[in-house]
Protein backbone atom coordinates (compact mmCIF):
# COMPACT_ATOMS: atom_id res chain seq x y z
CA UNK A 1 0.00 0.00 0.00
CA UNK A 2 2.06 2.91 -1.69
CA UNK A 3 1.12 6.53 -0.27
CA UNK A 4 -1.20 7.99 -2.35
CA UNK A 5 -1.48 11.43 -0.55
CA UNK A 6 0.84 13.09 1.18
CA UNK A 7 0.20 16.09 3.17
CA UNK A 8 3.28 17.67 5.02
CA UNK A 9 3.21 20.13 7.65
CA UNK A 10 0.13 21.63 6.09
CA UNK A 11 -1.01 25.34 6.74
CA UNK A 12 -4.42 27.26 5.91
CA UNK A 13 -5.67 30.89 6.60
CA UNK A 14 -8.88 32.23 5.77
CA UNK A 15 -8.95 36.01 4.93
CA UNK A 16 -11.61 37.33 8.12
CA UNK A 17 -14.32 40.37 7.21
CA UNK A 18 -12.00 42.57 9.27
CA UNK A 19 -8.95 41.24 6.68
CA UNK A 20 -7.34 39.28 9.83
CA UNK A 21 -6.45 35.75 9.07
CA UNK A 22 -7.53 33.18 10.77
CA UNK A 23 -5.27 29.75 11.38
CA UNK A 24 -7.89 26.74 10.02
CA UNK A 25 -5.04 24.68 10.10
CA UNK A 26 -1.82 24.41 11.82
CA UNK A 27 0.33 22.14 10.26
CA UNK A 28 -0.98 18.78 9.72
CA UNK A 29 1.26 15.93 8.68
CA UNK A 30 -0.57 13.38 7.38
CA UNK A 31 0.16 10.09 4.97
CA UNK A 32 -2.82 7.97 3.46
CA UNK A 33 -1.98 4.95 1.35
CA UNK A 34 -3.65 3.41 -1.95
CA UNK A 35 -6.68 1.48 -1.17
CA UNK A 36 -6.99 3.12 2.21
CA UNK A 37 -10.50 3.88 4.38
CA UNK A 38 -9.22 6.85 6.79
CA UNK A 39 -12.52 8.49 9.06
CA UNK A 40 -11.49 11.84 9.81
CA UNK A 41 -13.23 12.79 12.94
CA UNK A 42 -13.57 16.07 14.22
CA UNK A 43 -15.97 18.89 15.97
CA UNK A 44 -17.42 22.07 14.14
CA UNK A 45 -14.54 24.05 13.48
CA UNK A 46 -11.76 21.54 14.03
CA UNK A 47 -10.25 21.99 10.60
CA UNK A 48 -11.54 18.76 9.22
CA UNK A 49 -13.44 20.55 6.51
CA UNK A 50 -10.63 22.79 5.63
CA UNK A 51 -8.43 20.15 5.04
CA UNK A 52 -11.04 17.47 2.97
CA UNK A 53 -10.90 21.04 0.45
CA UNK A 54 -7.11 20.33 0.29
CA UNK A 55 -7.30 17.27 -0.97
CA UNK A 56 -8.61 17.84 -5.03
CA UNK A 57 -6.90 21.22 -4.81
CA UNK A 58 -10.29 23.36 -4.11
CA UNK A 59 -8.13 24.99 -1.43
CA UNK A 60 -4.20 25.61 -1.47
CA UNK A 61 -1.99 25.40 1.09
CA UNK A 62 -1.07 28.60 2.66
CA UNK A 63 2.09 26.98 3.52
CA UNK A 64 3.49 23.12 3.29
CA UNK A 65 2.33 20.67 0.64
CA UNK A 66 -0.28 18.24 -0.87
CA UNK A 67 0.96 15.82 -2.71
CA UNK A 68 -1.28 13.43 -4.72
CA UNK A 69 0.80 10.60 -6.41
CA UNK A 70 3.25 12.77 -6.20
CA UNK A 71 1.72 16.17 -8.04
CA UNK A 72 2.04 19.28 -5.83
CA UNK A 73 -0.89 20.74 -5.67
CA UNK A 74 0.51 24.47 -5.87
CA UNK A 75 2.76 23.46 -8.36
CA UNK A 76 -0.10 22.09 -10.58
CA UNK A 77 -2.59 25.64 -9.96
CA UNK A 78 0.64 27.64 -11.01
CA UNK A 79 0.21 25.43 -14.16
CA UNK A 80 -3.19 25.45 -14.48
CA UNK A 81 -3.18 21.81 -14.36
CA UNK A 82 -5.55 20.97 -11.34
CA UNK A 83 -7.61 18.80 -13.23
CA UNK A 84 -5.01 16.46 -13.11
CA UNK A 85 -5.46 16.09 -9.40
CA UNK A 86 -9.41 16.65 -9.83
CA UNK A 87 -9.15 13.56 -12.44
CA UNK A 88 -7.26 11.27 -9.30
CA UNK A 89 -9.83 12.58 -6.17
CA UNK A 90 -13.63 12.92 -6.34
CA UNK A 91 -15.46 15.06 -3.94
CA UNK A 92 -18.56 14.73 -2.05
CA UNK A 93 -20.12 17.38 0.17
CA UNK A 94 -22.83 17.12 3.26
CA UNK A 95 -25.82 19.33 1.45
CA UNK A 96 -27.17 16.65 -0.87
CA UNK A 97 -29.34 19.52 -2.42
CA UNK A 98 -26.32 21.51 -3.74
CA UNK A 99 -24.23 19.39 -5.93
CA UNK A 100 -26.48 17.36 -8.38
CA UNK A 101 -27.10 19.70 -11.23
CA UNK A 102 -28.71 18.33 -14.01
CA UNK A 103 -32.77 17.58 -14.42
CA UNK A 104 -32.44 13.71 -14.99
CA UNK A 105 -29.68 11.24 -12.50
CA UNK A 106 -28.06 9.85 -15.50
CA UNK A 107 -26.67 13.40 -16.95
CA UNK A 108 -26.36 14.33 -13.78
CA UNK A 109 -23.59 11.56 -13.50
CA UNK A 110 -22.87 12.18 -16.74
CA UNK A 111 -21.82 15.89 -16.76
CA UNK A 112 -18.10 15.64 -15.31
CA UNK A 113 -17.26 13.04 -17.96
CA UNK A 114 -18.90 15.42 -21.05
CA UNK A 115 -16.78 17.92 -19.72
CA UNK A 116 -13.74 15.81 -19.50
CA UNK A 117 -14.75 15.08 -23.47
CA UNK A 118 -15.16 11.52 -23.49
CA UNK A 119 -16.36 9.48 -26.09
CA UNK A 120 -20.20 9.52 -25.80
CA UNK A 121 -20.37 5.37 -25.98
CA UNK A 122 -17.97 5.84 -23.22
CA UNK A 123 -19.59 7.76 -21.02
CA UNK A 124 -22.36 5.81 -21.80
CA UNK A 125 -20.54 2.79 -20.23
CA UNK A 126 -19.20 4.95 -17.09
CA UNK A 127 -22.46 5.87 -16.20
CA UNK A 128 -24.23 2.51 -16.30
CA UNK A 129 -21.45 1.18 -14.35
CA UNK A 130 -21.60 4.04 -11.73
CA UNK A 131 -25.00 3.52 -11.20
CA UNK A 132 -25.05 0.48 -10.80
CA UNK A 133 -22.20 0.79 -8.10
CA UNK A 134 -24.23 2.89 -6.20
CA UNK A 135 -27.66 0.58 -6.90
CA UNK A 136 -29.36 3.46 -8.47
CA UNK A 137 -29.97 1.91 -11.91
CA UNK A 138 -33.53 1.96 -11.19
CA UNK A 139 -33.35 5.46 -10.69
CA UNK A 140 -31.70 6.26 -13.97
CA UNK A 141 -34.31 8.25 -15.37
CA UNK A 142 -35.78 10.12 -12.47
CA UNK A 143 -35.39 14.19 -11.51
CA UNK A 144 -32.80 14.69 -8.69
CA UNK A 145 -34.96 16.35 -6.53
CA UNK A 146 -37.56 13.99 -6.18
CA UNK A 147 -34.92 11.27 -4.55
CA UNK A 148 -34.19 11.03 -0.66
CA UNK A 149 -31.08 12.48 0.69
CA UNK A 150 -29.54 9.14 0.72
CA UNK A 151 -30.14 8.43 -2.33
CA UNK A 152 -29.09 11.98 -4.11
CA UNK A 153 -25.87 11.10 -2.18
CA UNK A 154 -25.24 8.35 -4.04
CA UNK A 155 -26.09 9.42 -7.17
CA UNK A 156 -23.21 12.26 -6.34
CA UNK A 157 -20.97 9.30 -5.26
CA UNK A 158 -21.73 7.96 -9.08
CA UNK A 159 -20.66 11.12 -10.30
CA UNK A 160 -17.34 11.24 -8.96
CA UNK A 161 -17.15 7.30 -9.89
CA UNK A 162 -18.17 8.30 -13.66
CA UNK A 163 -14.60 10.67 -13.33
CA UNK A 164 -12.91 7.47 -12.50
CA UNK A 165 -11.62 8.77 -9.93
CA UNK A 166 -9.15 6.53 -7.59
CA UNK A 167 -9.82 8.24 -4.11
CA UNK A 168 -13.69 9.60 -3.01
CA UNK A 169 -13.37 12.07 -0.39
CA UNK A 170 -16.22 12.47 1.64
CA UNK A 171 -17.01 15.69 3.95
CA UNK A 172 -19.93 14.65 6.06
CA UNK A 173 -21.61 12.96 3.35
CA UNK A 174 -24.56 12.02 6.15
CA UNK A 175 -24.72 14.89 8.34
CA UNK A 176 -27.85 16.12 6.62
CA UNK A 177 -29.35 12.51 6.42
CA UNK A 178 -32.59 10.53 8.06
CA UNK A 179 -30.64 7.04 10.04
CA UNK A 180 -32.31 5.27 6.86
CA UNK A 181 -29.96 7.75 4.41
CA UNK A 182 -26.87 7.48 6.43
CA UNK A 183 -27.03 3.67 6.30
CA UNK A 184 -27.64 3.36 2.68
CA UNK A 185 -24.73 5.85 1.91
CA UNK A 186 -22.40 4.06 4.71
CA UNK A 187 -23.34 0.73 2.45
CA UNK A 188 -22.15 2.02 -0.36
CA UNK A 189 -18.77 3.96 0.75
CA UNK A 190 -17.71 0.55 2.52
CA UNK A 191 -18.74 -1.63 -0.29
CA UNK A 192 -16.86 0.38 -3.05
CA UNK A 193 -13.42 0.15 -0.78
CA UNK A 194 -13.96 -3.28 -0.42
CA UNK A 195 -14.54 -4.25 -3.71
CA UNK A 196 -12.68 -1.74 -5.61
CA UNK A 197 -10.08 -0.91 -3.22
CA UNK A 198 -11.20 2.63 -3.46
CA UNK A 199 -9.16 5.21 -1.19
CA UNK A 200 -11.80 6.35 1.15
CA UNK A 201 -11.49 9.58 3.16
CA UNK A 202 -14.68 10.03 5.02
CA UNK A 203 -15.09 13.15 7.53
CA UNK A 204 -17.76 12.57 9.78
CA UNK A 205 -18.34 13.44 13.33
CA UNK A 206 -20.59 10.05 13.79
CA UNK A 207 -18.32 7.75 15.93
CA UNK A 208 -20.52 4.52 13.93
CA UNK A 209 -19.28 5.95 10.92
CA UNK A 210 -15.67 6.21 11.83
CA UNK A 211 -15.65 2.75 13.22
CA UNK A 212 -15.88 1.23 9.86
CA UNK A 213 -12.91 2.74 9.10
CA UNK A 214 -9.29 0.99 8.52
CA UNK A 215 -7.75 4.18 10.47
CA UNK A 216 -8.88 7.12 12.33
CA UNK A 217 -7.62 10.89 12.48
CA UNK A 218 -9.09 13.20 15.10
CA UNK A 219 -8.98 17.17 14.63
CA UNK A 220 -9.13 19.59 17.08
CA UNK A 221 -8.27 23.37 16.50
CA UNK A 222 -6.71 22.85 13.03
CA UNK A 223 -4.23 20.14 13.92
CA UNK A 224 -4.32 16.24 13.76
CA UNK A 225 -4.54 15.33 18.15
CA UNK A 226 -4.75 11.51 17.55
CA UNK A 227 -4.63 8.81 14.83
CA UNK A 228 -5.06 4.92 15.11
CA UNK A 229 -7.17 2.31 14.47
CA UNK A 230 -10.61 2.73 16.06
CA UNK A 231 -10.03 0.65 18.36
CA UNK A 232 -6.94 2.67 19.54
CA UNK A 233 -8.74 5.78 18.72
CA UNK A 234 -12.26 5.36 21.16
CA UNK A 235 -10.56 3.24 23.61
CA UNK A 236 -9.18 7.52 24.81
CA UNK A 237 -12.64 7.88 25.96
CA UNK A 238 -12.13 10.59 27.86
CA UNK A 239 -9.85 13.07 25.57
CA UNK A 240 -12.89 12.15 22.98
CA UNK A 241 -15.09 13.53 25.13
CA UNK A 242 -13.46 16.42 26.09
CA UNK A 243 -12.95 17.18 22.17
CA UNK A 244 -16.80 17.26 22.55
CA UNK A 245 -16.62 13.93 20.48
CA UNK A 246 -18.84 11.03 20.89
CA UNK A 247 -17.58 7.46 22.44
CA UNK A 248 -19.12 4.18 21.69
CA UNK A 249 -22.22 3.31 23.77
CA UNK A 250 -20.91 0.63 25.48
CA UNK A 251 -17.93 2.24 25.98
CA UNK A 252 -19.41 4.95 27.72
CA UNK A 253 -21.28 2.30 30.24
CA UNK A 254 -18.34 0.53 31.28
CA UNK A 255 -17.24 4.33 32.12
CA UNK A 256 -19.66 4.85 34.02
CA UNK A 257 -19.94 1.58 36.03
CA UNK A 258 -16.38 1.37 36.93
CA UNK A 259 -17.51 5.24 38.35
CA UNK A 260 -19.79 3.68 40.22
CA UNK A 261 -17.29 1.00 41.73
CA UNK A 262 -18.14 -1.73 39.22
CA UNK A 263 -14.56 -3.35 39.03
CA UNK A 264 -14.29 -4.42 34.92
CA UNK A 265 -11.22 -5.17 33.76
CA UNK A 266 -8.54 -2.39 32.31
CA UNK A 267 -8.95 -3.59 29.07
CA UNK A 268 -11.30 -1.29 26.99
CA UNK A 269 -14.17 -1.97 26.54
CA UNK A 270 -15.75 -1.12 23.10
CA UNK A 271 -18.56 -3.39 21.98
CA UNK A 272 -21.70 -4.70 23.45
CA UNK A 273 -19.25 -8.42 23.12
CA UNK A 274 -16.41 -6.82 25.51
CA UNK A 275 -18.92 -5.62 28.05
CA UNK A 276 -21.16 -8.79 28.43
CA UNK A 277 -17.63 -10.45 28.43
CA UNK A 278 -16.02 -8.41 30.85
CA UNK A 279 -19.53 -8.75 33.52
CA UNK A 280 -19.59 -12.34 33.78
CA UNK A 281 -15.91 -12.60 34.25
CA UNK A 282 -16.73 -9.95 37.42
CA UNK A 283 -20.11 -12.78 37.77
CA UNK A 284 -18.25 -15.73 37.91
CA UNK A 285 -15.10 -14.27 40.77
CA UNK A 286 -18.79 -13.66 42.93
CA UNK A 287 -19.54 -16.99 42.59
CA UNK A 288 -16.74 -18.03 43.72
CA UNK A 289 -16.41 -16.15 46.88
CA UNK B 1 -55.12 23.57 28.91
CA UNK B 2 -53.95 21.67 25.79
CA UNK B 3 -53.93 21.87 21.92
CA UNK B 4 -56.43 18.73 20.52
CA UNK B 5 -56.00 17.49 16.70
CA UNK B 6 -59.22 16.00 16.43
CA UNK B 7 -59.67 13.47 13.64
CA UNK B 8 -57.23 15.83 11.34
CA UNK B 9 -56.71 14.50 7.40
CA UNK B 10 -54.66 16.55 4.66
CA UNK B 11 -54.23 16.32 1.26
CA UNK B 12 -51.60 18.10 -0.65
CA UNK B 13 -52.68 19.31 -4.01
CA UNK B 14 -56.72 18.31 -3.84
CA UNK B 15 -58.17 17.37 -7.50
CA UNK B 16 -54.68 17.42 -9.13
CA UNK B 17 -52.73 14.63 -10.57
CA UNK B 18 -50.11 15.29 -7.83
CA UNK B 19 -52.62 15.04 -4.83
CA UNK B 20 -51.31 13.05 -2.00
CA UNK B 21 -52.49 12.31 1.24
CA UNK B 22 -50.09 13.29 3.57
CA UNK B 23 -52.23 12.98 7.13
CA UNK B 24 -54.73 10.29 7.67
CA UNK B 25 -57.68 10.93 10.60
CA UNK B 26 -54.95 11.88 13.25
CA UNK B 27 -56.29 12.38 16.45
CA UNK B 28 -54.00 13.60 19.85
CA UNK B 29 -53.95 15.98 23.08
CA UNK B 30 -50.60 17.97 23.61
CA UNK B 31 -51.08 19.34 27.44
CA UNK B 32 -49.26 21.82 28.58
CA UNK B 33 -45.67 21.73 30.08
CA UNK B 34 -45.12 18.49 28.56
CA UNK B 35 -42.77 17.22 26.18
CA UNK B 36 -43.87 15.43 23.34
CA UNK B 37 -41.33 14.35 20.68
CA UNK B 38 -42.94 12.90 17.13
CA UNK B 39 -40.88 10.06 15.37
CA UNK B 40 -41.77 8.49 12.03
CA UNK B 41 -39.67 7.98 8.54
CA UNK B 42 -38.87 10.42 6.19
CA UNK B 43 -42.52 11.07 4.26
CA UNK B 44 -45.03 9.53 7.11
CA UNK B 45 -46.33 12.93 7.43
CA UNK B 46 -44.15 14.17 10.48
CA UNK B 47 -43.62 17.78 8.72
CA UNK B 48 -47.24 18.06 7.90
CA UNK B 49 -48.45 17.41 10.71
CA UNK B 50 -46.06 20.24 12.68
CA UNK B 51 -47.61 22.38 10.10
CA UNK B 52 -51.37 21.37 11.50
CA UNK B 53 -50.45 22.02 15.17
CA UNK B 54 -49.25 25.77 14.79
CA UNK B 55 -51.72 26.48 12.63
CA UNK B 56 -49.66 26.62 8.66
CA UNK B 57 -51.86 24.26 6.87
CA UNK B 58 -55.38 24.31 7.28
CA UNK B 59 -57.09 20.36 7.53
CA UNK B 60 -58.69 19.08 4.90
CA UNK B 61 -60.94 17.38 7.37
CA UNK B 62 -60.96 17.20 10.94
CA UNK B 63 -60.32 20.16 13.10
CA UNK B 64 -57.07 21.88 15.11
CA UNK B 65 -58.32 23.50 18.67
CA UNK B 66 -55.84 25.40 20.69
CA UNK B 67 -56.98 25.98 24.36
CA UNK B 68 -60.20 25.84 23.28
CA UNK B 69 -60.21 28.08 20.04
CA UNK B 70 -60.43 26.44 16.57
CA UNK B 71 -57.82 27.48 14.49
CA UNK B 72 -60.29 27.13 11.42
CA UNK B 73 -62.72 29.81 12.11
CA UNK B 74 -65.28 31.69 9.56
CA UNK B 75 -66.34 34.43 11.50
CA UNK B 76 -64.90 37.55 11.85
CA UNK B 77 -64.62 37.10 15.63
CA UNK B 78 -63.45 33.23 15.37
CA UNK B 79 -60.40 34.56 12.89
CA UNK B 80 -59.22 37.10 15.57
CA UNK B 81 -59.47 34.44 18.58
CA UNK B 82 -57.90 32.16 15.88
CA UNK B 83 -55.13 34.69 15.45
CA UNK B 84 -54.33 34.67 18.85
CA UNK B 85 -54.22 31.39 20.12
CA UNK B 86 -51.95 30.73 16.91
CA UNK B 87 -49.38 32.88 18.47
CA UNK B 88 -48.90 31.03 21.24
CA UNK B 89 -47.05 28.54 19.50
CA UNK B 90 -43.90 29.17 18.05
CA UNK B 91 -42.43 27.08 15.43
CA UNK B 92 -38.49 26.15 14.66
CA UNK B 93 -38.40 24.66 11.44
CA UNK B 94 -35.84 22.07 10.21
CA UNK B 95 -31.85 24.04 9.96
CA UNK B 96 -33.59 27.25 11.21
CA UNK B 97 -30.19 29.24 10.58
CA UNK B 98 -30.66 29.03 6.86
CA UNK B 99 -33.82 32.05 7.12
CA UNK B 100 -31.25 34.52 9.60
CA UNK B 101 -30.92 37.27 7.75
CA UNK B 102 -30.58 40.65 9.34
CA UNK B 103 -27.45 42.64 9.37
CA UNK B 104 -27.07 41.61 13.03
CA UNK B 105 -28.04 39.08 15.82
CA UNK B 106 -30.07 41.24 17.80
CA UNK B 107 -31.67 42.43 14.33
CA UNK B 108 -32.28 39.41 13.31
CA UNK B 109 -34.31 38.10 16.89
CA UNK B 110 -36.20 41.57 16.95
CA UNK B 111 -37.91 40.81 13.56
CA UNK B 112 -40.78 39.09 15.05
CA UNK B 113 -41.97 41.20 18.06
CA UNK B 114 -41.12 44.17 15.73
CA UNK B 115 -43.61 42.90 13.42
CA UNK B 116 -46.34 42.12 15.81
CA UNK B 117 -46.15 45.87 16.59
CA UNK B 118 -44.63 45.59 20.20
CA UNK B 119 -42.78 48.84 21.60
CA UNK B 120 -39.26 49.59 21.98
CA UNK B 121 -38.35 49.07 25.00
CA UNK B 122 -40.84 45.88 25.26
CA UNK B 123 -38.58 44.46 22.12
CA UNK B 124 -35.18 45.52 23.39
CA UNK B 125 -36.39 43.42 26.88
CA UNK B 126 -37.54 40.38 24.96
CA UNK B 127 -34.16 40.42 22.44
CA UNK B 128 -31.99 40.63 25.96
CA UNK B 129 -34.19 37.47 27.28
CA UNK B 130 -34.20 35.36 24.52
CA UNK B 131 -30.64 35.68 23.87
CA UNK B 132 -29.92 34.97 27.41
CA UNK B 133 -31.84 31.57 27.26
CA UNK B 134 -29.98 30.42 23.75
CA UNK B 135 -26.87 31.13 25.93
CA UNK B 136 -25.50 34.10 23.51
CA UNK B 137 -24.35 36.90 25.57
CA UNK B 138 -26.28 40.23 24.19
CA UNK B 139 -22.79 42.30 24.46
CA UNK B 140 -20.77 40.00 22.53
CA UNK B 141 -23.20 38.54 20.22
CA UNK B 142 -26.18 41.29 19.68
CA UNK B 143 -24.02 43.53 17.55
CA UNK B 144 -21.88 40.85 15.37
CA UNK B 145 -23.42 39.58 11.67
CA UNK B 146 -25.27 35.97 11.76
CA UNK B 147 -23.05 34.88 9.53
CA UNK B 148 -20.05 35.11 12.22
CA UNK B 149 -21.25 32.58 14.19
CA UNK B 150 -20.73 29.19 14.44
CA UNK B 151 -22.72 26.38 13.28
CA UNK B 152 -24.51 25.77 16.49
CA UNK B 153 -24.29 29.23 17.55
CA UNK B 154 -26.45 30.30 14.47
CA UNK B 155 -29.15 27.50 15.37
CA UNK B 156 -29.33 29.12 18.67
CA UNK B 157 -29.71 32.62 17.34
CA UNK B 158 -32.41 31.28 14.78
CA UNK B 159 -34.13 29.67 18.24
CA UNK B 160 -34.17 33.03 19.82
CA UNK B 161 -35.88 34.67 16.81
CA UNK B 162 -38.86 32.47 18.43
CA UNK B 163 -38.39 32.77 21.74
CA UNK B 164 -38.80 36.48 21.60
CA UNK B 165 -42.19 35.67 20.44
CA UNK B 166 -42.73 34.70 23.36
CA UNK B 167 -44.59 31.13 22.68
CA UNK B 168 -45.85 28.84 25.13
CA UNK B 169 -45.70 25.82 22.73
CA UNK B 170 -43.01 25.08 20.97
CA UNK B 171 -42.18 23.22 18.09
CA UNK B 172 -39.05 21.82 16.57
CA UNK B 173 -38.35 20.52 13.31
CA UNK B 174 -35.02 17.87 13.83
CA UNK B 175 -33.63 20.77 15.91
CA UNK B 176 -30.02 19.00 16.28
CA UNK B 177 -29.96 17.79 12.41
CA UNK B 178 -26.63 18.76 10.82
CA UNK B 179 -24.55 19.31 14.53
CA UNK B 180 -21.66 17.77 15.88
CA UNK B 181 -21.95 16.16 19.54
CA UNK B 182 -21.50 18.90 21.17
CA UNK B 183 -23.56 21.50 19.46
CA UNK B 184 -26.47 18.58 19.42
CA UNK B 185 -26.35 18.44 23.40
CA UNK B 186 -26.39 21.93 23.84
CA UNK B 187 -29.97 21.82 21.83
CA UNK B 188 -31.38 19.44 23.95
CA UNK B 189 -29.71 21.18 27.05
CA UNK B 190 -31.73 24.59 26.03
CA UNK B 191 -34.57 22.67 25.18
CA UNK B 192 -34.51 20.80 28.73
CA UNK B 193 -34.23 23.73 30.45
CA UNK B 194 -37.57 25.88 28.42
CA UNK B 195 -39.48 23.04 29.33
CA UNK B 196 -38.39 22.50 32.73
CA UNK B 197 -39.08 26.61 33.55
CA UNK B 198 -38.36 28.20 36.38
CA UNK B 199 -36.44 31.29 37.03
CA UNK B 200 -39.83 33.47 36.41
CA UNK B 201 -40.47 31.61 33.93
CA UNK B 202 -43.66 29.26 33.02
CA UNK B 203 -43.30 25.60 31.47
CA UNK B 204 -43.03 25.61 28.25
CA UNK B 205 -44.55 22.95 26.23
CA UNK B 206 -42.11 20.74 23.99
CA UNK B 207 -43.19 19.30 20.91
CA UNK B 208 -39.72 17.93 19.36
CA UNK B 209 -39.69 15.93 15.76
CA UNK B 210 -36.70 13.72 15.63
CA UNK B 211 -34.89 10.77 14.33
CA UNK B 212 -32.75 10.19 17.55
CA UNK B 213 -34.45 7.67 19.33
CA UNK B 214 -31.97 7.61 22.19
CA UNK B 215 -33.14 11.47 22.66
CA UNK B 216 -36.46 10.80 23.15
CA UNK B 217 -36.23 7.87 25.56
CA UNK B 218 -34.27 10.07 27.63
CA UNK B 219 -36.14 13.41 26.98
CA UNK B 220 -40.04 13.02 26.20
CA UNK B 221 -42.58 12.06 28.36
CA UNK B 222 -45.09 11.27 25.58
CA UNK B 223 -44.19 10.45 22.07
CA UNK B 224 -46.09 10.02 18.74
CA UNK B 225 -45.31 7.53 15.80
CA UNK B 226 -45.86 8.47 12.13
CA UNK B 227 -46.01 6.10 9.72
CA UNK B 228 -47.89 6.92 6.13
CA UNK B 229 -49.59 9.72 7.34
CA UNK B 230 -51.30 7.64 10.28
CA UNK B 231 -50.42 8.05 13.73
CA UNK B 232 -49.21 4.65 14.70
CA UNK B 233 -48.58 4.63 18.39
CA UNK B 234 -48.16 7.00 21.40
CA UNK B 235 -47.42 6.72 24.77
CA UNK B 236 -44.61 7.03 27.38
CA UNK B 237 -41.51 6.28 25.05
CA UNK B 238 -40.54 3.13 27.10
CA UNK B 239 -43.80 1.92 26.50
CA UNK B 240 -43.93 2.64 22.98
CA UNK B 241 -40.39 1.11 22.23
CA UNK B 242 -41.30 -2.18 23.57
CA UNK B 243 -43.42 -2.73 20.64
CA UNK B 244 -40.89 -3.27 18.65
CA UNK B 245 -43.38 -4.57 15.62
CA UNK B 246 -44.89 -1.16 15.29
CA UNK B 247 -41.50 0.43 15.16
CA UNK B 248 -39.93 -1.78 12.83
CA UNK B 249 -43.06 -1.25 10.65
CA UNK B 250 -43.10 2.33 11.02
CA UNK B 251 -39.41 2.04 9.58
CA UNK B 252 -38.01 3.17 13.18
CA UNK B 253 -35.38 1.24 15.45
CA UNK B 254 -35.37 1.12 19.06
CA UNK B 255 -33.21 3.41 21.12
CA UNK B 256 -29.39 2.01 20.97
CA UNK B 257 -29.49 1.65 24.71
CA UNK B 258 -32.04 -0.49 24.80
CA UNK B 259 -30.54 -3.00 22.39
CA UNK B 260 -27.62 -2.87 24.86
CA UNK B 261 -29.78 -3.14 27.80
CA UNK B 262 -31.36 -6.29 26.16
CA UNK B 263 -28.23 -7.77 25.44
CA UNK B 264 -27.20 -7.52 29.80
CA UNK B 265 -30.24 -8.93 30.57
CA UNK B 266 -30.15 -12.06 28.08
CA UNK B 267 -27.26 -12.88 29.78
CA UNK B 268 -28.43 -12.02 33.44
CA UNK B 269 -26.00 -9.28 33.41
CA UNK B 270 -28.87 -6.44 34.30
CA UNK B 271 -32.27 -6.03 35.83
CA UNK B 272 -35.30 -5.98 34.47
CA UNK B 273 -37.11 -2.78 34.14
CA UNK B 274 -37.16 0.22 32.27
CA UNK B 275 -34.07 2.12 31.55
CA UNK B 276 -34.69 6.10 29.88
CA UNK B 277 -30.82 7.14 30.60
CA UNK B 278 -27.29 5.51 31.60
CA UNK B 279 -27.76 6.64 35.29
CA UNK B 280 -30.35 4.31 35.21
CA UNK B 281 -28.47 1.34 32.80
CA UNK B 282 -25.57 1.53 35.65
CA UNK B 283 -28.16 1.02 38.73
CA UNK B 284 -29.86 -1.79 36.16
CA UNK B 285 -26.74 -3.73 36.20
CA UNK B 286 -25.37 -2.93 39.53
CA UNK B 287 -28.35 -5.03 40.86
CA UNK B 288 -28.34 -6.82 38.02
CA UNK B 289 -24.73 -8.13 39.43
CA UNK B 290 -25.84 -8.00 43.02
CA UNK B 291 -28.09 -10.94 42.55
CA UNK B 292 -25.71 -13.66 41.53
Amino acid sequence: MGSFIEIEALEHSYQAADGAGRKALGGVSLSIGRGEFVAVLGANGSGKSTLARHLNGLLLPSSGHVRVEGMDTRELAERGELWQVRSKVGMVFQNPDNQLIAAMVEDDVAFGPENLGVEPLEIRRRVKESLEAVGMTRFRKRAPHLLSGGQKQRVAIAGALAMETDCLVLDEPTAMLDPQGRKEVLEVVKRLHRERGLTVILITHFMEEAMEAQRVVVMDKGCSVMEGTPREVFAREEELKALGLEVPLAGELAARLRQAGVPLPKEAILTVEELLQGLQALRGKAHVH
Amino acid sequence: MSIELKNVSYTYMPGTPMERQALMGVTMTLERGRFYAIAGHTGSGKSTLIQQICGLLTPTSGEVVVEGVPLKAKSKEGKKQAALARRKIGLVFQYPEQQLFEETVAADVAFGPRNQGLAEEEIARRVQKALALVDLDYEAYGGKSPFQLSGGQKRRAAIAGVLAMEPEYLILDEPTAGLDPKGREAILELINTLQKGGKGREPMTIIMVSHAMDDILRLADEMFVMQEGRLTASGAPAEVFERWEVLSEAGLEPPKLLLLMERLREAGLAERGSVRNLKEAVQAVKRGLGKC
